[in-house]
């Protein structure tokens, strides 16, 4: 065999990499900031939850760290009647599981957060930064995506808002430019008469997502205002909308065969990327488990949005 | 980028630090300050051990930076005892032999010292919502689970 | 009789831990104290080129950099064939090849990353049926030259790295006429310890030569006696320090790393070095549990009773087999479990893979036999329609009666087999078997296992104690023991606080305990620690009331058989007014003119197990009539399981266990109990050591990898996971030569899970698994392979009905 030429395994470390820290107090700054050094290894932080460990990782080189927290602009929660829900980068998990009005009317984001990382974590971690880490395990994302939200991105050459089922590109890869970050999550009032709700099947009580079903779903015994959204955590390279559900749940038929066609939809997706594994298989789930769960976890939130019966 | 000082409140002392942004508040708090109940296990924010509270909220201190804790109010183990008294949340943990080898237990007495302090009426569930973020290896939680219930019953008898 | 300390649920005395003082090697620091970190192999098995360090010297604080060659020899405890840094070639991805020693850790840090190192990658081997085929890679190509205990029989030229053989009767023939067989393949994964301090040492070599070292260990002793034969120090000029162990269950017995602090000082003029891992590089670095493969053929006749047992287990020992050597061992001189089987044939060997090395895990492979065969136990109940509890009753061991698979006759008073299944099976008989009403694609059901352990020891095992009476009457306990978390420190004062009448608070053992400075012990594993150490103090206090008699019959003018010493005082008997507190006598008795007589209070014991034997290497029988272990626990333990036919989620509802041992301290023992049983059922259902063996992840992750060393991908239990209810009792069966009776308990705990809840799912849907972890993904597979019509009708409980006819809109 041929002779490789390696740097040592350096297994894990204490200390993150060096590199200076900016704390900007201004949107304007923190963008005029990242403009400047969005060439040179910057990054820009917020909870630090995972980049905390991707620092210790040394997956990047970073040289420049920006760090969000410092701008109230960016963080909150507003919900107006009718308007919708905004809600700021930087907001905490623990801060939107305070929020009556994302428990009441965007459940499936409140059941989402209520079940993302653990109870300590929920203080620091900020569903910007979930969004933005682009993982396919966000559990923010399948909610947001059944819930339509758009979000709004800014750099120094503007703002721009783009609808989130266009926002993932890969696997933590997003179409955020060098120099642009979110600067609000945007999520429309529900349809009329609608429930959300979001499933996670896990290995523990701590544990990311093995699979994540979302789905919003109004009026479902009325075919002419039936609105059924699915979307789902931790079956492909980016979390996935299955927008075919929504023409399909449109179509003549018994309900339980359009949920059949939507779960044979939401397969085509289960795909999971080079670097977590085959395709549809990873260290926490073989292909044919993993679409055995979209089928019992798409079946058991609409059951549980339409019958009210809780399955697990 | 150079060492910067920063001001931290540690259980209810004021103390300025010299911290490099290699470090987090782990360090800060165990190598800089000799805060040593603060324990750590994975540093990857996994294992929960090293969870302190920061400005009144457990965190696992492995995920903070220290240069963003310039002005932050941290309590550890350390600072529960009053006048060499321990507080409510540590004798209940004697008294229901809420710990065995002890390396996680600052973390959750921490923890449980925020439910009892700010969850009066909490549930088992939510009790153990809380534990889930830290990890035990020896006692398989009830007993900490049994201290923390005790904790909040003493308090709510107003003992001290 | 009932006792005044013992029985009862006194503090804990290391307080220290909740107060926030409490001092472990991970906290340990000198003045002067340079770190070290090391760096591992990306490849499983390859030939070590070249390695290029130069860079890492430039970097700033950077002392000194060592690879393999300056360390040239082996180490280990049974089997000697460990590389301090991988030498000429690397056995497993991770395995260390390099340290670098700096003045701070994160110099040591930076350097590592430029550390270059050239291979030749070599074919590896992830399983034992590749380690065993034809042409498998040879990974320890010098096994001949390796030292060995001798017990240990290895097989120069292959992957074996020992084989011990047990036979009685002729199972092979007897196997035969049996009216029922059951046979099955059971597999179960490496496991990690995950105790939470991460392994940690620091090391010196003081000016006059005696080298020390502060580490995280179970057992002081043990952790000497290694480093004195590896490295060839004398042991008076070793001192290994105890200090609170972060955990251990098995993983800080036997193979550690404070070889490589003391070398690396050693090398560098005796400055203190410390080596303190984090939780990823301890998964690479640190001894794992071994994976296992254990194939059974076990025998009945109508009449319902077990007559042979075949076996070949085979333990996956990865990369080292230091321990996992003595754990072949024990799991087949154990074979049978508590039964009494008339013909035995088993062959057990640990094989070498290119994985992490392996070690001891909480019940000395109790837990796998017994997850195994308690398997076995009730499918043949159920082949033979007879009732499993009822078939259990009739095989099991009969103590003063039955001989062992080794041909040892347990003593008469070595326990009760029996009581403990009938218990277990009376706490869950309110427990239906079905679908639950309101969810009736979650089904209930339940399931027990019955099992038995002692501590697997030389048959030389011993310890020895010391009492000290100081000069206000307060005790001094010195014993070499370590604490961990179990709390046998807590329950040794309580023992001494009933033999002299004492109260436990007058009594301290230090947390801290060095090998100069205590007697010795041999190890604190194989849940012997409470039981050994104990036996010592109590000759320990019969030395010092002795002492006290004496020195009280003098202050008394009477003789000493008139003298008792009972609530730390010394008394004349039948004249409760003529007593002398202890304190008066501690350093001698001083009579009203002045002349003292006797001297210092120091009592002393030893325990030395009476009868322990070695076992025929041919045969595994008992060499004379005689024993393997000073005792043995028995036990049950049941669950109350339900099973989601559409996830394939286990939850376990009720854990019971029933032990027939008396208890020290409840609350000691509850917390065993606990703990044992949320380890045991996490084991069963969750936890796995991963590795790419069928090669599906080729060109994913690199070759070998171990490839889930995080939280996030091996799943520790949480306090959301634990069952809702457990429930426990001791029976208090004395044994006549234990400490007031009581035995070990801390590994039993742990036993009996993976085999009821595997039991259980069997009882309730007649899907028999047996591989571990019994995860939702295996058992959905499973039940699809053995019963699919199952998932199907509990599929259908989740189709929707809209209100009035709306399904057809």
């Amino acid at each position: 065999m041929s002779i490789k030429r390696d740097k040592a395994q350096v297994l894990w470390r204490e200390y993150f990499p060096d590199f200076d820290y900016y704390k900007p107090k201004t949107v304007n700054e923190a963008l005029e900031l990242l403009n400047k050094l969005k060439n040179d290894h910057a990054i820009v932080l917020a909870g630090a939850t995972c980049l905390s460990r991707n620092f210790r990782a040394r997956k990047f080189e970073v040289k420049h760290v920006i760090d969000l927290k410092g701008i109230p602009e960016l963080r909150g929660i507003k919900y107006a009647e009718g308007e919708g829900l905004r809600i700021g980068p930087v907001t905490t998990f623990h801060e939107i599981l305070k929020s009556e009005a994302i428990r009441k009317k965007y459940t499936a984001l409140w059941e989402a957060a209520k079940q993302y990382g653990d109870f300590e974590l929920k203080f620091r971690a900020t569903i910007g930064g979930n969004i933005a880490k682009s993982s396919p395990q966000n559990d923010s994302s399948p909610p947001l995506l059944v819930h339509k939200a758009t979000l709004t991105l800014a750099s120094v050459e503007g703002v721009r808002e783009v609808p989130i089922n266009e926002f993932f590109t890969g696997v933590t890869e997003n179409v955020l430019a060098p120099n642009e970050i979110i600067t609000s999550i945007n999520v429309p009032e529900p349809p009329e008469n609608s429930r959300s709700g979001y499933i996670k099947f896990r290995r523990s009580a701590e544990d990311r997502a093995v699979v994540g079903v979302a789905a919003l779903v109004s009026n479902p015994g009325d075919r002419s205002k039936r609105i059924i959204r699915l979307a789902y955590a931790s079956i492909a390279k980016t979390p996935v909308y299955v927008k075919e559900a929504e023409e399909i749940f449109r179509k003549e038929g018994d309900i339980n065969s359009l949920i059949d066609e939507a779960i044979n939809a939401a397969y085509k997706y289960v795909d999971l990327p080079i670097g977590h594994g085959k395709r549809g298989q990873d260290l926490r789930a073989s292909k044919e488990y993993r679409m055995h769960l979209v089928r019992v976890g798409t079946k058991a939130i609409l059951k549980k949005l339409i019958e009210g019966v809780e399955v697990f | 980028m150079k060492d910067v000082e920063i001001t931290l409140t540690v259980n209810g002392e004021k103390k300025k630090v010299r911290v490099s942004p290699k470090e987090s508040l782990l360090h800060v708090l165990r190598d800089k300050l000799h805060y040593i109940s603060v324990k750590a296990n994975c540093y990857r924010g996994e294992c929960g051990i090293c969870t302190v509270l920061m400005n009144g909220f457990p965190v696992k201190s492995c995920q903070v930076l220290a240069v963003e804790t310039d002005d932050a109010d941290i309590v550890t183990v350390e600072g529960l005892s009053k006048n060499g008294e321990p507080s409510l949340i540590q004798k209940a943990f004697i008294e229901k032999f809420g710990f065995q080898c002890g390396f996680c237990t600052p973390a959750f007495i921490l923890a449980g010292h925020y439910i009892v302090e700010n969850m009066p009426d909490a549930t088992d569930e939510e009790i153990k919502e809380v534990l889930n973020g830290i990890v035990c290896r020896c006692t398989g939680y009830k007993q900490i689970i049994d201290a923390i219930k005790l904790a909040l019953q003493w308090k709510k008898e107003g003992k001290s | 009789m009932t006792y005044k300390y013992v029985g009862k649920s006194v503090p804990r005395i290391d307080k220290d831990k909740v107060l926030g003082g409490a001092e472990f090697a991970f906290d340990f620091e000198i003045p002067g104290m340079l770190w070290a970190k090391l760096v591992g192999s990306p490849y499983p098995h390859a030939r070590i080129v070249s390695i290029d360090y130069s860079e890492a010297l430039r970097v700033p604080g950077v002392v000194r950099v060592f690879t393999g060659d300056d360390f040239p020899f082996k180490v280990g405890l049974y089997a000697a064939d460990r590389d301090v840094l991988a030498r000429g070639k690397t056995l497993y991805y991770g395995q260390p090849v390099a340290g670098i020693v700096a003045e701070t850790l994160q110099a040591a840090e930076e350097a590592a990353e430029k550390i270059v190192i050239e291979y030749e990658p070599l074919p590896y081997s992830l399983s034992v049926e590749e380690s065993l085929s034809p042409d498998a890679p040879i990974i320890h190509e010098e096994m001949s030259k390796y030292k060995h205990a001798v017990f240990i029989y290895p097989k120069p030229g292959t992957n074996i790295a020992h084989h011990t053989k047990v036979r009685k009767g002729n199972a092979e023939k007897v196997l035969k006429d049996a009216d029922v067989v059951v046979e099955k393949t059971y597999r179960l994964p490496l496991l990690t310890h995950y105790y939470l301090e991460p392994w940690t040492g620091v090391a010196r070599v003081r000016s006059e030569g005696t080298v020390e070292v502060w580490s995280s260990h179970q057992s002081p002793f043990a952790v000497r006696e290694l480093l004195s034969k590896s490295l060839n120090i004398p042991m008076h000029k070793l001192v290994v320090h105890h200090l609170y162990t972060g955990g251990g269950f098995g993983g800080k017995a036997g193979l550690l790393l404070e070889h490589i602090p003391i070398l690396f000082s050693m090398k560098l003029g005796g400055r203190p070095v410390k080596l303190r891992l984090t939780a990823r590089e301890n998964f690479f670095f640190m001894a794992q549990r071994a994976g296992y493969v254990l194939k059974m053929k076990t025998g009945a006749t109508k009449d319902g009773r077990i007559i042979a047992h075949w076996g070949e287990y085979y333990l996956d020992a990865g990369a080292y087999a230091d321990y996992t050597v003595n754990m072949a061992r024990a799991i087949g001189l154990t074979a049978t479990g508590p039964y009494e089987i008339p013909n035995v044939h088993v062959d057990s060997y640990a094989v070498y893979t290119n994985k992490v090395p392996t070690t001891a895990f909480r019940g000395f492979t109790m837990q796998e036999l017994h997850t195994a065969f308690e398997s076995q136990i009730d499918e043949l109940a159920h082949e033979l329609g007879v009732d499993p509890v009822e078939f259990r009753a009739k095989n099991l061991f009969v103590p003063g009666k039955s001989l062992t698979a080794i041909g040892e006759r347990l003593k008469e008073d070595a326990g009760d087999p029996l009581t403990p299944v009938l218990e277990v099976n009376k706490i869950l008989s309110n427990v239906g078997i079905g679908p639950r009403k309101d969810k009736p694609w979650v089904i209930r059901s339940k399931g027990i296992a019955a099992f038995w352990k002692g501590p697997f020891q030389p048959s030389s095992a011993a310890s020895s104690a010391i009492v000290k009476v100081n000069e206000d009457g307060s005790v001094d306990i010195l014993v070499g023991t370590g604490e961990m978390g179990q709390g046998t420190i807590t329950a040794l004062t309580q023992i001494v606080a009933e033999e002299l009448g004492i109260p436990p608070k007058k009594i301290r053992v230090s947390p801290h305990r060095q090998t100069d400075m205590v007697p010795y012990t041999w190890q604190t594993v194989g849940s012997r620690g409470l039981f050994s150490e104990s036996m010592s103090l109590l000759m320990a206090c019969e030395d010092l009331k002795e002492q006290i008699k004496e020195a009280a019959s003098i202050a008394f003018t009477v003789n000493k058989d008139m003298i008792e010493v009972r609530d730390g005082k010394a008394c004349v008997v039948g004249e409760p007014w003529h007593c002398i507190p202890i304190e008066k006598l501690a350093i001698g008795y001083m009579n009203e003119k002045g002349v003292t007589v006797g001297g210092p209070l120091i009592g002393r014991g030893y325990y030395v197990p009476p009868r322990n034997v070695l076992t025929d290497p041919e045969t595994g029988q008992v060499m004379e009539e005689g024993h393997l272990a000073p005792f043995y626990t028995f036990g049950a333990g049941g669950v109350e399981v339900e099973i989601n036919l559409l996830t394939g989620e286990i939850k376990v509802i009720t854990a019971a266990t029933v032990l027939d041992t008396p208890e020290v301290n409840p609350g000691l023992a509850e917390g065993q109990v606990i703990g044992g049983a949320v380890m045991g059922i996490n084991i069963a259902l969750r936890e796995e050591i991963k590795y790419d063996v069928r090669r599906e992840f080729k060109g994913i992750y690199p070759d070998g990898m171990l490839l889930n060393p995080c939280l996030t991908g091996y799943i520790v239990a949480r306090a959301g996971d634990i069952p809702k209810k457990f429930e426990w009792k001791f029976l208090g069966v004395k044994q006549k030569d234990a400490p007031y009776g009581a035995k070990g308990i801390a590994e039993l705990t742990m036993i009996p899970w993976p085999a009821a809840i595997a039991n259980a799912i069997y009882n309730a849907i007649g899907v028999r698994i047996t591989d571990l972890p019994l995860s939702p993904e295996r058992v959905i597979a499973e039940i699809k392979k053995q019963k699919p019509e199952l998932l199907e009708k509990a599929m259908e409980y989740l189709r929707i009905n809209l209100k009035g006819g709306d399904n057809e809109h």
